[in-house]
């Protein structure tokens, strides 16, 4: 067949009723790539011998290398049925579980689905979603039940154990769209019930009518195929054939060839019962055991007569090569005898266009879903975006607004343009390009309404963009989320190649360029500024595998900026952020996403090496109160009174306080470090902002404080409810806490306070917010003894991290008399004065640091949230991953209406890295975890922990060389910052090599 | 044709000695190697790991003990094991080749921290990660380490050495003056060649001014206010380095 010419595929488009948008769904491996290839072969764009090796769509290096699909492409093909042409514009989709957001912005453009499923595996996980996907965006489906050679090949099946196996996966596939639906219904009516008094005792389930959902053969939205053979079809193809040879009519035969039904032959009846009487149903006896005749002949037992005879009886035409190589190749024969005698593409392609729906006949239901939010209701919106709703339903190429959905941008090699692409040269990638502009993004979208012009102008909507806010207030473009911006180039998807098109009538999907200053990933092109931009894509994978990316060479860091930009605008599922650390990171939906980013980034975005590598995990240090059980879980005070006395000897006084001397010994500073109650560290925590504000608001000059009134409330505020939390934590021990509070830190704003308990200085609150200048002398100093602190909280004596949640109280702080100065005059003074302050900075931060290491200290974990839903067959194993990366179970539910789990847990960030692959593989892709980061928890363990006593050294050894979890993260941080790390070069002196070199 | 025989000779393995001379004399004691170092940094505290055997010798490969008079002229006691852990504690010996590198990396990666940690990329006002900086210190600048010399210290060279290569800065210091009285303007003129950026700035009765500094001069500027103002005018520490704190998505 010839190829279809773009004039044919601009003539199509002009009428809707023309046009069918479908996307193929299905597993990861279940064919998708190779049906699209057998429909691709029926337009001659690739020769029907390559079709199913080819993988056409799949235009990646890496693709092809790995033979998954990664992304959806979208392909126009021309199909005649009887006398009408129809133009199918078939997108097809990963399978992959990562690349779920693929599958979305395919779907979100088509009206229809081909869902696709190995007979061998039956339905997957990934099956599940995408038929989940497909009804929540109410796409209609057609089932390609694909592989059936497998069955015959590999399985080695009778027809009869075949016709079984295919009845259950049907059944399979059709329990989970029941499920679908049931939940949809039960939701809907629990909804209703709740607003309503009266209790109705249905379920609502009876009252709906839900035959149409099905897939069954009889109502032709069923395909049999094998797509690597080449070969499908429908019960409606046989039911033709046999009605003439039988004298049966057709529709009847249509309605038993699937099910148990055998055929009299005495009394030439169509009987029921045929598996109860024992019987072959019409099924097997005129479908199935033809194929396997031919199977058998051709391919099994190679009989090259009874080949040609069936070849005959079929009346078909086989080239003499074909018949040639049949001996040799089997599979290059059958292929060819199977795909004249039951063509794949035309079975698909009749039912895709007298099933699916066309784009004019877009029903309410869905144009609602697309305008607004689920948790919005449509008659929230504004009058004006409610009156599109009629263009949407039209689908009017003729109409005034042009409304076109961008569902994600394309990033296209330049030498792919249709504009640069050399018309009469065969080796195109002989050519090499200069100066090109290497990427070109080129939006995917649909057109909704009206007809996109080449050169028109139109209004680009963001995601957030609200279109009440506008119409109610009447502003025009001045809003963030919409711009202006005019289609430089329209483009129809030909897989991996590009046709220009001047215009495109509603109904199509066509590819855009010029927006890639304007769209990031999705958005909505009006004409007219009321409409709502389409609601959120509505992704099942979250992004969650993070791993750190820099250049190989520093001074490439700015084309790793540029190419990470650029990566995500090409891919919405990728998530790119910069943290507080300076790293640049990348968040994946899994591995081979993450894979795939990473070879875009190398090879196309930026160009540069890069190297990858697990994000640094922040730790955080805090002093606990003194534990009262050792490890063994034994009252510390019964066993040994010589360690406590140790401790307090060490301190110098009981309760923990330290001594530190300036070293000339004009000062003393006695601090002790507490650890602080959690209700206080929370409010610190939530309100950082606003202790960034009050202090550096400390020691301003003016006393009017410049703040507003608001502010000031919300400081009174803060204070208010730090007070309640002092106090609801011990009355007497922190009596009067909040006015003694001398610093937050570190970095002024930090969970960390520096407590005045000097009685004899007598400091202003830091509440004032304005200052009374009394004495310079000691607020001179005092400004030393908070750099001290800011300093020690910053980095701790654990690993050099922030401290967290920790007290100091200063207990005493004397300035001996300046010994002589007064003689000296004036200039004496000041230097002491300045070496003073400079000594106190570092005996303060000295202070602080001792009276924590004085205290039991611990190491705090970042931890993350973590929601895993889980079918009850792998709940095992999601916990088994659980404990084994020290996660913690909180709760487990039962998710209403499905069998799935909804478990929440708690997982420490540094176990996380690799923990999303780990449960996916270990549950076969059957849970899938969101991580979220929730708080800092301390670890229980001391990084110091010895075994001391008798028990302790039987139960753990000598050494404890069990896993203490604190000293492997203490340690960890160590080693990267180089720091000490109390470990032995050698451990055993004895087991080194002992030879020397030269021998 | 020389034939080996083992019997004949016997080769020091695994043997690190550790000298010292007292009193005109010298004493060895036979240790492990890679061990001597663990020992004075008390992480190994068992002393048989260290020790090869308790004696005190004044030549090790030869063999030859010390004598036990010499002993107590030079160490005040006989007690092999006590001389032992004097020698340990203060003798000099050859650092073998693991203890060598496993010292120069963790020195190397204090370096790297320190740079990290004091430099910021001047465009995005973001600290560059210390292992970018890592790497940059061995592909751009080919830096060795030194071993004597503090990390501090050489953290500021390798600065020095980056800036020349790439686009690296240190991390500047947010400084506030309070100058009371006239002297506020006579000082300010003087400041200026040490203050990058003056953020705000007012002068009521007294100069008040935020303005970021390069973290090296902040020692001058300290002196220079002191010294100027007579003890009147203050300088206050506002943020040890101004970063971008913030995540940020693309």
């Amino acid at each position: 067949m010839k190829a279809t010419s773009i004039e044919k595929v601009k003539e199509l488009q002009q009428d809707a009723s023309n046009i069918r948008n479908i996307c193929i769904l299905a597993h990861v491996d279940h064919g998708k790539t190779t049906l699209a290839d057998a429909l691709i072969a029926s337009n001659g764009i690739i020769s029907k011998r390559m079709a199913g090796k080819l993988r056409y769509m799949d235009s990646r290096d890496d693709e092809q290398l790995r033979g998954i699909t990664m992304k959806s492409s979208a392909i126009s093909l021309h199909y005649l049925l009887e006398t009408k042409e129809y133009l199918v514009n078939l997108i097809d989709s990963p399978g992959h579980v990562d690349f779920g957001s693929e599958v979305c912005t395919a779907v979100r453009l088509c009206d229809g689905a081909i869902v696709v499923v190995d007979v061998v595996e039956g339905v997957c996980p990934q099956t599940h979603a995408v038929l989940r996907q497909a009804w929540l965006e109410k796409l209609s489906p057609i089932l390609v039940l694909n592989k059936i050679d497998r069955l015959i090949t590999e399985l080695k099946f009778t027809p009869d154990e075949a016709h079984l196996h295919l009845q259950q996966v049907l059944e399979q596939v059709n329990a989970v769209t029941g499920s679908l639906y049931s939940a949809e219904v039960l939701e809907k009516t629990g909804q209703t019930e709740s607003s309503q008094v009266v209790y109705d005792w249905s379920s609502g389930l009876a009252d709906t009518d839900d035959s149409k959902l099905y897939f069954s053969p009889s109502h032709g939205n069923v395909v049999f195929a094998s797509a690597v053979d080449g070969w499908g079809f429908k019960i409606q193809h046989f039911s033709r054939i046999f009605s003439k040879k039988l004298g049966i009519r057709e529709k009847i035969l249509t309605r038993t060839l699937w099910g148990d039904y055998y055929v009299n032959t005495k009394t030439k009846k169509i009987m029921k019962g045929a598996q109860a009487k024992g019987k072959k149903t019409l099924f097997v006896q005129f479908i199935l055991e033809n194929l396997w005749a031919i199977y058998d002949a051709v391919f099994i037992k190679r009989d090259k007569e009874r080949s040609e005879k069936i070849t005959k009886s079929l009346n078909l035409n086989i080239s003499a090569r074909d018949v040639r190589v049949g001996k040799s190749e089997p599979r290059a024969y059958l292929q060819s005898i199977c795909s004249q005698w039951l063509p794949l593409a035309d079975a698909v392609l009749s039912s895709v266009c007298q099933y699916l729906p066309s784009p004019s006949e877009i029903n309410g239901d869905r144009v609602e879903g697309l305008m607004c939010a689920a948790t919005k209701s449509f008659s929230a919106l504004h009058q004006e975006s409610r009156a599109l709703k009629q263009d949407f339903l039209s689908c009017d190429p003729t109409s005034s607004t042009t409304i076109v959905l961008v569902s994600k941008m394309v990033a296209v090699e330049a030498k792919l343009m249709p504009q640069n692409k050399p018309r009469y040269l065969l080796c195109t990638s002989l050519l090499v390009f200069e100066n090109e502009k290497n990427e070109q993004f080129i939006a995917f979208a649909r057109v909704f309404s009206g007809t996109l012009k080449v050169g028109q102008t139109l209004f680009v909507l963001g995601p957030k963009y609200d279109p009440t806010s506008i119409l109610d207030l009447n502003v025009s473009a001045s809003n963030p989320h919409v711009s202006q911006t005019s289609v430089t180039s329209i483009y129809l998807w030909m897989g991996r190649e590009l046709e220009s098109l001047e215009e495109a009538p509603a109904g199509c999907i066509v590819g855009i360029g010029g927006l890639e200053d304007v769209v990031l990933n999705s958005a909505t092109l009006c004409s007219s500024m009321a409409c709502p931009p389409f609601n959120a894509l509505t992704v099942d994978v979250a992004p969650i595998i993070r791993v750190a990316v820099e250049p190989y060479l520093l001074s490439e860091m700015n084309n790793l900026v540029d190419g990470l930009k650029l990566l995500n605008q090409a891919d919405p599922c990728v998530q790119v952020m910069v943290q507080e650390t300076g790293e640049h990171v990348v968040i994946a939906a899994g591995e081979v996403h993450l894979q795939r980013c990473l070879d875009d980034l190398k090879n196309r975005f930026s160009k540069i090496e890069i190297k990858a590598s697990a994000p640094i995990v922040p730790f955080r240090e805090t002093v606990i109160k003194r534990p009262k059980v050792d490890v063994l879980n034994e009252l510390i005070e019964t066993q040994d009174k010589n360690i406590m006395q140790k401790w307090s000897k060490e301190k110098g006084r009981n309760n923990g306080s330290v001594v530190i001397e300036t070293p000339n010994k004009q000062s003393t500073l006695v601090v002790r470090a507490v650890p602080l109650p959690t209700d206080v560290v929370k409010i610190l925590e939530e309100q950082s902002d606003l202790l960034k504000l009050l202090s550096s608001m400390e020691g301003l000059l003016q006393l009017p404080s410049p703040l507003e009134q608001e502010t000031l409330e919300q400081i009174k505020q803060l204070k208010s409810s730090l007070e309640a939390a002092f106090s609801s934590a011990g009355r007497r021990k922190w009596s009067n806490a909040v006015d003694r509070i001398w610093s937050f830190g570190p970095r002024g704003n930090g969970p960390n306070i520096l407590l005045n308990n000097e009685d004899d200085y007598n400091r202003p609150s830091i509440w004032t917010c304005a200052y009374v200048d009394d004495d310079l002398q000691s607020k001179e100093c005092d400004q030393s003894i908070v750099s001290g602190f800011q300093l020690a909280t910053l980095s701790g004596p654990l690993c050099e991290e922030p401290m967290h949640g920790v007290c100091f109280v200063v207990e005493e702080w004397k300035i001996s008399a300046p010994p002589a100065a007064s003689t000296e005059g004036q200039k004496e003074q000041e230097d002491r004065i300045g070496l003073l302050s400079g000594r106190l900075i570092s005996a303060s931060k000295e202070a602080c640091r001792r009276s924590f290491q004085a205290q039991p200290q611990r190491l705090m974990a970042a931890m993350y949230t973590c929601n895993v839903q889980a079918t009850a067959e792998v709940l095992g194993k999601v916990y088994a991953v659980l404990g084994r990366r020290e996660g913690r179970v909180l709760s487990e539910d039962l998710r209403d209406g499905t069998n799935s789990f909804d478990i929440h847990a708690t997982l420490p960030v540094a176990e996380s890295f690799g923990f999303a692959e780990e449960i996916r593989k270990r549950t076969s892709g059957l849970a899938s975890p969101q991580l979220v980061f929730s708080h800092w928890e301390v670890v229980n363990s001391d990084p110091f922990w010895v075994p001391t006593t008798e028990e302790e050294i039987q139960h753990y050894g000598e050494k404890a060389d069990f896993e203490n979890q604190a000293i492997k993260y203490m340690n960890s941080v160590r080693r990267r910052k180089g720091l000490f790390v109390e470990e032995k070069t050698v451990e055993h002196a004895e087991k080194q090599r002992t030879l020397s070199k030269n021998k | 044709m020389s034939i080996f025989t083992p019997t004949n000779q016997v080769r020091l393995t695994n043997v690190a000695i550790v000298r010292m001379k007292k009193c005109g004399k010298r004493f060895e004691i036979a240790c492990y190697k890679n061990k001597v170092m663990s020992w004075r940094n008390n992480t190994e505290k068992d002393i048989d790991e260290v020790l090869q055997t308790h004696n005190v010798f004044t030549n090790v490969s030869k063999g030859q003990t010390a004598k036990n008079q010499d002993l107590i002229k030079a160490f005040g006691v006989d007690n092999q094991t006590e001389v032992c852990r004097q020698i340990l504690a203060k003798g000099e010996l050859q650092v073998s080749e693991k203890e060598r590198s496993d010292h120069l990396e963790a020195k190397y990666r204090d370096i790297a921290t320190l740079v990290a940690d004091m430099c910021v990329n001047p465009d995005t006002k973001r600290p560059y990660t210390m292992t970018v900086i890592e790497r940059a210190m061995k592909e751009d600048i080919h830096y060795s380490v030194n071993p004597t010399r503090s990390a501090k210290q050489q953290a500021l060279q390798v600065i020095k050495m980056l800036k020349e290569k790439i686009n690296i800065n240190r991390a500047e210091m947010r400084l506030r003056f309070f100058i009371p009285g006239k002297e506020g303007k006579r000082i300010r003129d003087k400041l200026r060649p040490m203050i990058k950026r003056v953020e705000t700035e007012e002068f009521t009765s007294a100069l008040e001014m935020v303005c970021l500094v390069d973290p090296g001069s902040y020692r001058a500027i300290f002196d220079l206010v002191s010294k100027e103002s007579r003890g009147k005018g203050r300088v206050e520490v506002m943020d040890l380095k101004d970063v971008e704190e913030t995540e940020e998505m693309f």
